[in-house]
């Protein structure tokens, strides 16, 4: 994303920023506190935010309130 | 949000099925005769249309199997918690069935009581698990949590007035009418709300000062799952014009059956029917999450 000055100011002040999109890992994962089967976890180890594929049911839920990376499905062939 | 039919079919569905049984608890408590055939028919009515919802709502699972882990987070997600009401009404309806058929009338109030408070439970989750989400600045507002029971009420009431003859039931229509009225408010004011909001664009999603971020370069070069789940574009065209039609179908038609001519309710079922299909059709179609940000939306 480029950055401008709201009024062409004395100078111009551009600056570029790449936005990493990976899950974030939150403290408090909504992802985590929607889902209702429990697939969706947060290890206590370290942390990290992971979704147990033998529990969950694929109801799609917990894509919606991450914020920068939802969750996804790939679909494959059984 | 691209729209699901399944989703679509199981809460309006099941939302007519739970109004209607809503309605039908709410009849018994001041009648102490035995339920005529009418009523035993609506009752029915109302059972299929709450199960076939929730049949269809199993079919939006992409590995359904593990469904019966869904009511395993009743402490954390609005999903699970819909899924325990559900569950615990079905039980409940088979108790209250029982009681109206062999037990007294100590016995019906109460499990007619406890099927109203979990009807309502159920429509009432319906709507926090949209609104609850942060994420969809359109659902997390309170008119979703009241739409979702009151459409699911005005529904249930107007196919009660419909099966009975108003001569019989007067208060059923005005009833209806009210469940109209704090409908109406909810989903006009949401649609008011649409068109006034402000919105996010880059500069909210990345709190920059000194001016408004330009997307220059979005984070795919392919369709993902998340362009497909959450790239749905619905022109301010074509959303306006299908508002419209919701408050056509929904709100005045239904108005003017139920005061005017309550006889002919099933004229206002059919319009409601469509109706809600469109309306609901439309919840998800409008729903716009943030993450369009990253992926080439300038405003959300």
């Amino acid at each position: 994303m480029a950055q401008a000055p709201a009024q062409g100011g004395h100078w111009n002040l551009s600056k570029t920023i790449n936005v990493p999109m990976s899950c974030m890992h939150c403290d408090e994962a909504d992802c985590v506190t929607v889902c209702p089967t429990g697939a969706s976890y947060k290890r206590a180890e370290d942390g990290i935010v992971l979704v147990d594929p033998e529990k969950c049911m694929g109801c799609n839920y917990c894509a919606w309130p991450a914020l920068t990376a939802p969750a996804s499905w790939t679909r494959t062939k059984a | 949000m691209k729209p699901a039919w399944s989703v679509i079919f199981f809460t309006v569905s099941s939302g007519a099925g739970l109004g209607l049984m809503f309605w039908l608890a709410l009849a018994r408590m001041f009648h102490a005769a035995a339920p005529s055939n009418t009523w035993w028919w609506s009752l029915g009515l109302a059972v299929v249309l709450f199960v076939a919802g929730l049949l269809s709502s199993t079919a939006h699972l992409a590995n359904p199997k593990n469904a019966w882990r869904a009511f395993s987070r009743f402490g954390s997600s609005w999903l699970s918690r819909e899924g325990v009401f559900a569950i615990a009404l079905l039980v409940a309806l088979a108790a209250w069935t029982l009681s109206l058929l062999q037990a007294g009338p100590g016995m019906q109030r109460l499990s007619g009581t406890l099927v109203m408070v979990l009807a309502f439970a159920v429509l009432f989750c319906t709507g926090k698990i949209y609104a609850c989400l942060k994420t969809i600045p359109r659902w997390h507002n309170w008119q979703t949590v009241v739409a979702y029971p009151a459409l699911g009420l005005f529904s249930g009431a107007v196919l009660l007035t419909a099966l009975t003859p108003p001569a019989a039931a007067p208060v059923i229509r005005w009833l209806a009418i009210v469940a109209l009225i704090i409908a109406a408010i909810a989903k006009l004011t949401l649609y008011r709300a649409h068109t006034t909001r402000k919105g996010l664009d880059g500069g909210d999603a990345l709190q920059v000062q000194g001016g408004v971020p330009r997307l220059l370069d979005v984070g795919h070069t392919n369709p993902s799952f998340l362009t497909r789940e959450f790239g749905f574009e619905l022109s301010e065209h074509a959303a306006r014009w299908r508002r419209r039609l919701v408050v056509l179908l929904c709100f005045i038609e239904p108005a003017i059956v139920l005061v005017f001519v309550p006889d002919l309710a099933w004229l206002a079922v059919v319009s409601l029917v469509v109706g809600l299909f469109i309306e609901r059709w439309l919840f998800f179609a409008e729903a716009q999450h943030v993450v369009r940000l990253y992926h080439g939306a300038q405003r959300v």
